[in-house]
């Protein structure tokens, strides 16, 4: 059986790398990246206690007609995977540790995006003895986006407006 | 005893009658309580409509759920948020309350002390060939709040168990006390991909109790409206037409999902002028036209109780009210995902964990309509 190609990794692995080669494509492959995936999103979608409304209109920009995937955004299922985390609902007190555990879970740097009424300071549940009213109320949230439910294109604006302001606020950090 | 309640009466039952209600042949549509008393909404074997109540004595009242098990997540329901007790239920373990909330029993007439938050108590896997695999209450995808505990030998279900309540926003308390022009904003957001049948339902529901009747015109865009939210849910695979759909709904209707736009006494506001032709381009339907007149009454502030039912994208709706002088004393609103969270579960059974994602899409269930 010596058809086999004989395994050297083990030896190769232990031998030093050069370190300025190292060194100097680490600095291309983190200037490339940034350019790259400065432009991209990934989005975790939590339900803090919806009524569903709101993530009719999220499916929707997910589908062909907005086809949210053609700017750089994409919904993960994964929050570890995630950089913003977008949440709908007005935090019920029975969320608020899923929403906790969510967000600890996920990468820095990361965002909070609080859509809809709900989320944004408990809309018509304000002041139930079972939510917290808004998603503020125990994360900090980086975008607001109002509506009952916002409508698609609403939303995403305000997704890109926050996949912009990433976008540049990387090239200024990797200056 | 006979209680006045439109449009089918309620049968007040002694302990002894009520324990027999649960006759073969009969369904349980609803059951749901309030300070004094537990209400069940039945379907007899010939399709008639059947409402009874019964008093609740120390605290307690029979369970219906040895007979019917489906009555078991309603009476756990009844047991987190009024305190009364199901006696001789078959699952008395907490699914609304989770222990998070400032008070136990709030709709209670003394609400008790907050408990503890606890994790949820799941049937044991004793055997050691069996594993619990837990999904949720955050799930993959665009989904609502819900948890699944998986019993699996290998790789095939052998138990499901949904544990519900995540999304318990507590709006039956915020119902209690509006008036129904108010409290009709909760009804359209109990579930939101049936807005439209929840507030036909609530809509009728206090008409019953009120007898109003409401202006042709308004029944005919109830109608309508339903019919684009039916059509809006089964157009999943064409997002393109459901696109036009909504959009043509926000022309007529000045909402997309046309939330708010029906209101007990009528509709909230008329059919915007060349709205019927935008519905008709988008469904590529000749929609009848509309009957003239008015589009909604004034209600009277007087007392009564009635049941209101409707049709939404994913079946029965029921709602019930009582009335107190123009103030909502107690409402119940019930959709139709309380039954079909059981038939997941059964669902589930035998199937591999590859097929989960398959089948929990397949039911695409809403929490928030049984979470209340």
């Amino acid at each position: 059986m010596s058809w086999r190609p004989t395994l050297r990794w083990p030896r190769d692995a232990e031998r030093p790398v050069d370190t300025e080669t190292a060194t100097s494509l680490a600095t291309r492959l983190e200037a490339a990246a940034q350019m790259r995936l400065g432009r991209s999103l990934a989005i975790r979608h939590l339900d803090a206690g919806s009524c569903g409304g709101c993530e009719i209109e999220l499916r929707a920009l997910n589908r062909a007609v907005f086809d949210l995937q053609r700017y750089g955004l994409r919904f993960v299922d994964s929050p570890r995977h995630a950089d913003v985390l977008l949440v709908t609902g007005p935090l019920t007190r029975n969320l608020t540790e899923a929403l906790e555990q969510a967000y600890t879970a996920m990468p820095e740097p990361k965002f909070v995006v609080a859509v809809g009424d709900c989320a944004v300071d408990g809309g018509v549940f304000k002041g139930s003895y079972a939510v917290l009213g808004g998603v503020g109320t125990t994360l900090p949230v980086d975008l607001l986006i109002s509506g009952c439910p916002p409508a698609p294109e609403r939303i995403l604006a305000g997704l890109r407006a926050l996949l912009e302001a990433n976008a540049r606020s990387r090239v200024v950090s990797s200056r | 005893m006979i209680e006045p309640c439109a449009p089918w009466p309620r049968h007040a039952l002694p302990h002894e009658d009520w324990a027999r209600i649960a006759e073969p042949g009969r369904s349980l549509l609803a059951l749901w309580a309030d300070t004094v008393q537990v209400y069940a909404l039945l379907r007899d074997a010939t399709g008639e409509i059947l409402f009874a109540s019964t008093g609740v004595i120390e605290g307690g009242f029979p369970a219906l759920s040895p007979a019917w098990p489906l009555a078991s997540r309603f009476e756990r329901m009844i047991r987190d948020l009024w305190g009364h007790a199901a006696m001789g239920g078959i699952d008395t373990r907490p699914s609304l309350d989770h222990g998070r909330w400032p008070r136990t029993a709030p709709m209670a007439l003394r609400p008790g002390p907050p408990g503890a938050a606890e994790p949820p108590e799941f049937l044991p896997a004793d055997d050691d060939t069996l594993d619990q695999v837990p999904i949720g209450p955050v799930r993959p995808g665009i989904s609502p709040a819900a948890h699944l505990r998986l019993t699996v030998r290998g790789e095939t279900i052998v138990r499901a168990e949904t544990h519900l309540g995540y999304t318990h926003k507590g709006t039956l308390a915020l119902i209690r006390g509006k008036s129904p022009r108010a409290a009709a904003r909760f009804a359209a957001r109990l579930v939101g991909e049936a807005t439209v049948g929840h507030s036909i339902a609530f809509a009728r529901a206090t008409e019953a109790a009120l007898g109003v009747e409401i202006p042709q015109r308004a029944g005919a865009l109830r109608d309508l409206m339903a019919h684009i939210e039916h059509m809006a849910a089964r157009l999943d695979q064409d997002a393109a037409t459901e696109e036009a759909l909504r959009r043509a709904a926000n022309t007529a209707f000045g909402h997309r999902l046309m939330m708010d736009c029906v209101v007990p006494g009528g509709v909230a506001a008329n059919i915007a002028p060349g709205g019927l032709n935008a519905l008709r381009r988008a469904l590529n339907e000749p929609l009848p036209e509309l009957p003239e007149g008015p589009v909604s009454v004034a209600l009277p502030n007087e007392s009564g109780e009635g049941i209101g039912h409707a049709v939404g994208p994913h079946g029965d709706i029921w709602h019930w009210l009582r009335l107190d002088h123009g103030q909502i004393a107690s409402a119940f609103l019930c959709d139709p995902a309380w039954a079909h969270w059981s038939q997941l579960e059964g669902a589930l059974i035998a199937s591999g964990l590859d097929d989960v994602a398959e089948t929990c899409a397949r039911f695409d269930l809403p929490t928030s309509g049984v979470d209340l």
